[in-house]
């Protein structure tokens, strides 16, 4: 079966894989496969960061992404945070652990000064710290929910986001995880939840996608290109352009050495591209995502 | 999913209505026939020529009321995408909410407002073109869209909306001014070498800022560059909500039009946005 191609729109969001896959965390799930002390990638320097500042106008970008691993792992990400609110929105995808009264101050200060929005995704696992731990580490939920705890201290509304290991949940879950973040300070609670991609440490947990697992043309047809997020973004790493950040440690991932490389079709053939079909746009912020559920 | 241009669209390229002065702009009247009213009494003063961005339905009552003073005004209405779907008989506003939450208040508003809106409306409503270009004195190209020219359903928010994003849309676009609805909280920017782009807000629903109080645009083109002004206006507010309550619409909706708070609809917001408001 020939894979169905999704075709590349112009870039709106321009992911930045700002630490490499290097992460204080080694969650069994990351589909990366991030690690404390990864050395697989190495992270963007600040510098490198500016000239991709720079192209993203050149491209009429609409918003900047950072992710790793563990973005705040970054020497400079505060100050690469600023770079970016003068000119762009962004999001910091982080797990919320290694924030510090110094550097969220800081960070709310750029966001002051910006007409753009700066938004925060905090992972967090389960809505008790027993569950959430086994999966993220030891002492992971505390450390998440106090830096949650102290964006909204300091007027940020961050975004926490949730990976939904079954689908059959209950629903009832989303009042849990509010309630948890409202007992604890958070007062206008953000949740979102997030499908397993089978990839990176999750593929040797429950085996990866099966051969049939696949988006084929007809599907694509039914729904139409536009809730891929690799119709409109793609994702710069010290390793080159991957076209998403699901696929950012996948051979099968890569378009280029350049973002113009990248500018392409993507060819619908990894497995994971079926749990986007089946789910949405799922990485994009809600504000801009146009997807249905 | 909107990327297509109609025939409709292309004809308007093609031939401009040319206008000057003073430009009046409003979109999201959500069946707010009150709002709508007031609108057409305080517009006329102010501006010469009246356009509407479209959503005439959602969130409000009596949604033929709405359609029905719209048409007898012969305003040009530019379709919206709640529009499109009650007007082609869909299932859903297409809104572009992601957010089950949103999505459940939404699917309660479009499921009254199509229940509640007659066919020959619903074949009014699908008619409607996608967009309206206009030609200012000075030659400006005006394009009036509901939520961006790419597509019908794109929220443009001010603090997700770069300059050099809004560059390439006008670029895309072929236009110098732009202006659009969809969110229901009014913004403008200036881009550098002077080209304009205009959110003009709801009159159907507050615009999250605690007044009760609507907002819409009046575009000038007396100046050397065409400028934009929003507008409050008032409606008698305490009638809607009480007709709200009468037609069974769900009492978060109702609030918000008494406190100028929304109170759904929450998740697409950015966090700038979203910070501004009490919920």
């Amino acid at each position: 079966m020939t894979a169905p191609e999704c075709p590349f729109f112009g870039l709106d969001s321009l992911w930045i894989q700002v630490a490499g896959l290097s992460c204080n965390l080694r969650c069994a799930h990351c589909f990366n496969a991030s690690a404390p002390g990864s050395r697989e990638m190495r992270a963007l320097s600040r510098e490198e960061v500016k000239t991709l500042l720079d192209e993203a106008e050149e491209a009429g970008v609409r918003d900047v992404v950072f992710t790793g691993g563990e973005p705040f792992l970054h020497p400079e990400m505060a100050e690469i945070a600023e770079d970016t609110l003068s000119r762009f929105p962004a999001t910091i995808l982080t797990n919320g652990t290694l924030l510090t009264d110094r550097l969220v101050g800081r960070l709310a200060s750029a966001a002051r000064g910006s007409r753009y929005s700066l938004e925060f995704r905090i992972s967090l696992d389960a809505p008790s710290e027993e569950e959430n731990d086994r999966i993220r580490g030891k002492g992971s939920f505390q450390r998440a929910l106090e830096g949650a705890a102290l964006l909204d201290r300091e007027g940020f509304l961050p975004v926490v986001t949730a990976v939904r290991f079954r689908e059959d949940e209950d629903p009832r879950i989303l009042g849990v995880f509010e309630r948890l973040l409202r007992e604890r300070g958070i007062r206008k609670p953000r949740v979102k939840f997030l499908p397993v991609f089978r990839l990176g440490r999750e593929e040797g947990r429950s085996g990866g996608y099966g051969e049939g697992e696949r988006v084929t043309p007809e599907m694509l047809e039914l729904l139409g290109p536009d809730l891929f997020l690799c119709s409109s973004s793609r994702v710069v790493t010290a390793r080159g352009v991957f076209v998403c950040p699901v696929l950012v440690n996948e051979p099968a991932g890569r378009m280029g050495d350049t973002l113009a490389e990248s500018y392409r079709a993507f060819a619908l053939a990894h497995g994971a591209c079926s749990t986007c079909y089946r789910h949405g746009a799922v990485c994009a912020n809600a504000a801009t995502a146009i997807r249905e559920e | 999913m909107g990327r297509e241009t109609t025939d409709r669209q292309d004809r308007g390229r093609a031939n401009p209505r040319k206008v000057s002065g003073r430009v009046a702009l409003f979109g999201g009247v959500y069946n707010n026939y009150l709002a709508l009213a007031a609108l057409l009494e305080d517009a006329p003063v102010r501006a010469g020529e009246i356009f509407c961005l479209g959503d005439v339905g959602a969130f409000g009552p009596h949604p033929d009321r709405s359609v029905e003073i719209l048409r007898e005004s012969g305003i040009p209405i530019v379709q919206g995408n709640y529009d499109r779907s009650v007007g082609l008989r869909r299932g859903d506003c297409t809104c572009g909410y992601t957010d089950p939450r949103d999505n459940h208040f939404a699917a309660l508003s479009y499921a009254y407002t199509f229940r509640k809106t007659s066919e020959r409306n619903k074949d009014f409503l699908a008619a409607l073109p996608g967009e309206i270009r206009l030609l200012g004195p000075g030659g400006e190209r005006i394009l009036l869209c509901h939520g961006s020219p790419r597509r019908q359903n794109e929220f443009l928010w001010e603090s997700l909306s770069p300059d050099p994003f809004l560059a390439r849309l006008l670029d895309e676009a072929r236009c110098d001014v732009l202006a659009v609805t969809h969110t229901g909280i009014p913004w403008k920017r200036r881009l550098p070498g002077g080209r304009l782009v205009v959110n003009v807000g709801a009159i159907g629903r507050p615009a999250n800022d605690g007044r009760t109080d609507v907002w819409y645009a009046v575009l000038d083109l007396s100046g050397e560059k065409p400028d934009a002004a929003f507008l409050p206006l008032a409606y008698d507010h305490g009638r809607l909500a009480a007709e709200m309550r009468a037609e069974g619409i769900v009492e978060p909706f109702a609030e918000t039009v008494e406190t100028g708070w929304w109170t759904t609809c929450l998740e697409i917001l950015p966090a700038k946005e979203r910070a501004r408001g009490k919920y």
